[in-house]
């Protein structure tokens, strides 16, 4: 018994280290909500690109620094989005702000 | 009438008696104590015998004081480079971000300070050399000025990352001085560019 518990804290020691020592990248895109669709925002960028920005019940949503509901994220929303992940084709919002118009 | 007398007058022989006698005294002490005591020669061992030897040696243990190395892990830890100073001003624009990070080696160290004309979200945190997806972030949060020393765990690429939440511009001054080799300077999630350190070594 006592050994399995051993075996357990080492390794959810071990997987803890990893999270950090491999921790995503962050990016931030500002830019125009096209679609939102299953947990996922389509966002077009200031540069034109457009990325897909997956979504989940952590997602913090901001309008003028109020926290509200993630139904405020709707297609023609200017949003500065912080996001996780190994590339940009590849992230989890973190925080959406609504912002009145993209900055220049 | 007063009649003084005057004291007597020793003879040139008493007084050459008289100097001799002195200086074999004087002779006398010099090679018993004086040189044993200060210059540790003891020419008919009445230095030894006397522990005026002893005297001699921890006079000089006094003078040549011993020399002490730094442990390791120890406050102290000399450093073969010279530190370098860094001062700089950013101005990252509207929700922008920036991120700058000096290269030190593991085990050097660096002092630092920086203030933001607005607050802004920061990150401080490190790239591993050679494995720059293995992050450390040792301090996070919102601040318009943060100030430290930092002693890199190991040798990569360590700073900051800024956040302006705001849709104004914010100007970031930050003066560091530390034994990092060079600097970097990533804007709005861009490639990473080398930038010139500000002053140099010292």
């Amino acid at each position: 018994m006592t050994r399995r518990i051993m075996m357990l804290v080492v390794a959810a020691t071990v997987a803890l280290g990893a999270a950090q020592a491999f921790a995503h990248d962050e990016y931030r895109i500002i830019g125009t909500i096209v679609t939102t669709k299953n947990s996922v925002l389509d966002v077009k960028s200031r540069e034109g690109k457009m990325i897909a920005i997956k979504t989940n019940g952590d997602t913090l949503v901001y309008r003028d620094n109020k926290k509200v509901d993630a139904a405020e994220l709707k297609a023609g929303r200017y949003v500065v989005v912080d996001a996780l992940g190994d590339t940009i084709a590849d992230l989890l919002a973190v925080e959406v702000r609504i912002i009145a118009a993209l900055p220049k | 009438m007063n009649t003084q007398l005057a004291p007597p007058v020793p003879s040139g022989r008493a007084l050459a008696k008289a100097t001799a006698v002195a200086l074999l005294i004087g002779i006398g002490v010099l090679v018993t104590t004086v040189l044993p005591a200060e210059f540790g020669i003891d020419p008919i061992g009445t230095g030894r015998a006397l522990g005026l030897l002893d005297l001699y040696a921890s006079e000089s243990a006094a003078a040549d004081p011993a020399v002490i190395l730094p442990t390791e892990g120890g406050p102290v830890f000399t450093q073969v480079n010279p530190y370098k100073v860094d001062s700089r001003e950013f101005t990252i624009g509207a929700y922008g971000t920036l991120e700058f990070k000096y290269q030190l080696a593991g085990g050097t160290a660096m002092l630092y300070e920086w203030k933001a004309t607005e607050p802004v979200s920061f990150d401080f945190h490190t790239e591993r050399e050679g494995n720059p997806d293995a992050s450390d972030t040792f301090e996070k949060g919102e601040a318009s000025e943060k100030s430290g020393a930092y002693i890199a765990p190991y040798t990569g690429i360590h700073g900051w990352y800024w956040k302006n939440n705001t849709e104004r511009e914010v100007r970031i001054t930050l003066t560091s001085t530390g034994f990092y080799a060079s600097a970097k300077l990533f804007v709005d999630g861009g490639a990473g560019q080398d930038v010139a350190l500000t002053h140099g070594s010292r």
